[in-house]
């Protein structure tokens, strides 16, 4: 009959649901807790480039051959896309059990209790005997420490040796002034038939605007959470830019814009710019894009006898707030920053370790572009500065902002005075 | 007609029972993942959720500061509006264009109709879209290509008034999609008509005008509200374009990529809620406006 049929379809359908729902719910647990009683799996998230992945991946599986029970599994991606993804992965409480923080954002992470407060495991898991107590600031919000710092980096003009003395241009070093891009902007483009500028076009970047108004004894960010320049110091970078863009010094406009933070697309790794400020970091990563013979370093240029260069760290390394395992992953963490052998591998890759005694044991075995790293911090260590404060936390967007004005001025979209004058309305909006 | 008929009972289906079970899954994802998100998003829409915190009522804040202090807000609508008008007619066209030069019967329209569609099977896609990026970047092929006709046009994506055409060539080399539809549609108008309209001596275009475009007016209807509505939502190839910052000076800046940058950059998840609402009414509408007016030049077959 149709009654008992169809009763029996629908006993079987639904049983037939449950079992798919079941066997989903379960897949869908987290066994974070290990599947083989005792193997515990760690997540790790950097940003970078291939090669820094390749060593960090190295140094990872020295850390799980000297700690057997715990794997690690590391994933990257370039910087760009790492910020959104972190973001939505804290928002789901799926964040990795170590990360790294971009400089602009620690303050913010901290003060939103994403990151686990490292106190208990200084002296315990953490060992900060070798840490000078400037670096270990670097991670401290608040007075209390976030995180550490993987390695500290100075910015630093990287140019190409070459090109420059093909040209017949005087190398830069510790005396080079701002106005003497415009003469080695001349001699770089006539040597190259007009194709390469001296720089890529500096003014779009708050970094180096921050750079030259500390040259200036200014400063962006006080220490109390105030602005330390005003709008004209901002017209009169602009127009420093412009005097230097219009000579031909640095790039014109339509190639700045294609030019974004990453090494890949950076005027002097695609031949367009003899030179650019960048972190000093990321000279490995020019030497293996256009090699090391390519790249050198040099201050960057001052009008003052003051260069601005300071020991910064190149980011900060968390624990997430909610981590199942945080004393392994403070262990790990304590493996990346002091163990010799990691130091061996990792070098110059994310900046100096902040280890002492292991970067003095690695100084004298370093070559090619971590050699340059090396030579260049010792010549100029004296004339290094304080780094300045962290930005206030309202300033994430601050840098995209200072681009975008910029792009409207070489774009002929606004005038330097307009466009000063409402960025600056921006950065006064971060102290309200 | 029958002269009493018995009167109608409601029949209760046999199987409604099964029906729902069948339906659950459906019935489970619409309401967790569409209807449940969407609702949850209107109400954070009036908070200040930062994806961190906890979010804070703030009543039409979002709103007012969308409509009257953000600049780049308003360049935002200008982009889309701009992309909208632009991309969707021409793809439209292209797409009718093609689509009536396929419809005789030729060698190889199989091949041809697959050729053609292949690119809206692969269109939306990042790597479609990164080999678009570098085709266009200044001194990239299609630079090349025009110089060596001596045709010299500067850069393409890192010009501020070209970036925005090359996203609308995007979307218009996409035609393939609507292109099939169109075919399909053309088949559907009687042969006999035709014949009629050459033997009253039509000419190429009147014929056009006076039967195609009549007979075809639901599959043009269906393809503009779809092609819309996929236009004001355009995403990706703005993303991968501009390198995800909306290209030089805002001129890609759209708007759904102004509502990504606001949620993840800036973390200002309860503004770009507003957005995303904002943006669901505005297409409403303009569907709401073709449907009507859909009354006046839309001919369903059997209205007559």
């Amino acid at each position: 009959m149709i009654h008992s049929t169809s009763r029996r379809a629908l006993r079987a359908v639904g049983a037939a649901t449950t079992v798919a729902l079941a066997v989903t719910l379960a897949s869908c647990s987290s066994d974070s807790s290990g599947s083989d009683g005792g193997d515990i799996e760690l997540t790790f998230q950097w940003w970078g480039n291939d090669e820094r992945a390749a060593v960090t991946e190295e140094a990872i599986d020295l850390f799980e051959e000297k700690n057997p029970g715990i794997t690690v599994s590391g994933s990257f991606s370039t910087i760009e896309s790492y910020i959104p993804k972190l973001a939505t992965q804290i928002a789901s409480n799926s964040a990795p059990d170590l990360f790294l923080i971009p400089m602009e954002s620690v303050k913010e992470y901290a003060e939103k209790g994403a990151a686990l407060d490292l106190t208990e495991y200084i002296g315990e898991e953490i060992s900060v005997d070798e840490i000078s107590e400037a670096t270990q600031q670097i991670g401290v919000v608040g007075g209390t420490t976030y995180g550490f710092t993987l390695g500290t980096a100075t910015s630093a003009w990287l140019y190409n040796p070459t090109v420059w003395e093909e040209a017949g241009a005087e190398a830069p070093a510790g005396d080079f002034a701002w106005e003497d891009l415009l003469d080695a902007g001349e001699k770089i483009r006539a040597s190259t038939d007009g194709e390469v500028a001296a720089i890529s076009d500096p003014g779009g970047y708050i970094a180096w605007f921050a750079t030259w108004l500390n040259q200036q004894g200014k400063i962006g960010w006080t220490e109390d959470g105030q602005l330390g320049f005003e709008a004209s110091d901002l017209e009169a970078w602009f127009e420093l830019m412009e005097r230097l863009r219009e000579s031909g010094a640095t790039t014109d406009a339509e190639t700045t814009t294609t030019i974004d933070q990453s090494m890949q697309n950076s005027g002097l790794a695609r031949g367009v710019s003899a030179g650019e400020f960048a972190a000093a970091s990321l000279t490995g990563a020019y030497a293996d894009t256009i090699g090391a013979e390519n790249v050198a370093l040099a201050p960057l240029p001052s009008d003052t006898d003051v260069l601005a260069i300071s020991m910064a760290g190149t980011n900060v390394a968390a624990i997430a707030a909610n981590s199942e395992h945080p004393e392994e992953t403070a262990t790990f963490l304590d493996f990346l920053i002091n163990d010799p052998e990691a130091a061996e591998i990792l070098k110059l890759t994310r900046g100096i370790p902040i280890n002492q005694a292991n970067y003095e044991a690695l100084m004298p075995s370093l070559e090619g572009a971590d050699k340059a790293v090396g030579d260049f911090v010792t010549t100029y260590q004296e004339r290094f500065s304080e780094p300045d404060p962290l930005a206030p936390p309202g300033a994430t967007t601050i840098p995209a902002d200072f681009t975008l004005a910029y792009e409207s001025i070489i774009f002929g979209q606004s005038s330097i005075e307009d466009a000063s004058a409402s960025l600056y309305e921006k950065f006064e909006a971060t102290v309200q | 007609m029958s002269a009493a008929a018995p009167p109608i009972r409601r029949v209760r289906p046999r199987y409604q029972n099964a029906a729902w079970v069948f339906l659950s899954p459906w019935i489970m994802g619409a309401a967790l993942l569409t209807i449940g998100p969407m609702i949850a998003s209107l109400v954070l829409s009036f908070t200040d959720y930062d994806l961190f915190g906890t979010p804070n009522f703030v009543g039409i804040d979002n709103y007012r500061r969308m409509f009257v202090e953000d600049q780049r807000f308003w360049g935002a609508v200008r982009v889309t509006l701009n992309y909208v008008i632009v991309a969707v007619p021409l793809k439209l066209a292209l797409a009718l264009g093609v689509a009536l030069l396929l419809n005789r019967p030729r060698k190889a329209q199989g091949f041809y109709r697959s050729a053609f569609y292949a690119p809206s099977l692969l269109g939306g896609s990042v790597a479609v879209a990164l080999v678009w990026r570098t085709l266009f970047t200044r001194d990239g092929t299609v630079d090349n290509t025009l110089s060596l006709f001596g045709v010299e046009l500067g850069g393409w994506i890192s010009n501020p008034s070209m970036a925005l055409y090359v996203l609308v060539t995007l979307a218009i080399w996409q035609f393939g999609a609507p292109m099939v539809i169109f075919l399909a549609g053309l088949k559907q108008v009687p042969g006999e008509l035709y014949d009629a309209a050459s033997v009253d001596g039509a000419g190429r275009w009147r014929t056009f005008w006076s039967v195609t475009w009549p007979l075809l007016s639901p599959v043009i209807f269906f393809n503009l509200v779809l092609e819309m509505i996929g236009a004001f939502q355009a995403f990706t190839g703005a993303y991968v374009v501009s390198g995800g910052r909306g290209g030089p000076i805002d001129s890609t800046l759209f708007y759904t990529l102004y509502l990504y940058d606001r949620a993840f950059t800036a973390f200002e998840m309860g503004y770009a809620s507003a957005m995303a609402w904002f943006l669901l009414v505005v297409i409403g509408v303009v569907t709401l406006l073709i449907f009507r007016s859909s009354q006046s030049w839309v001919h369903y077959a059997g209205d007559e």
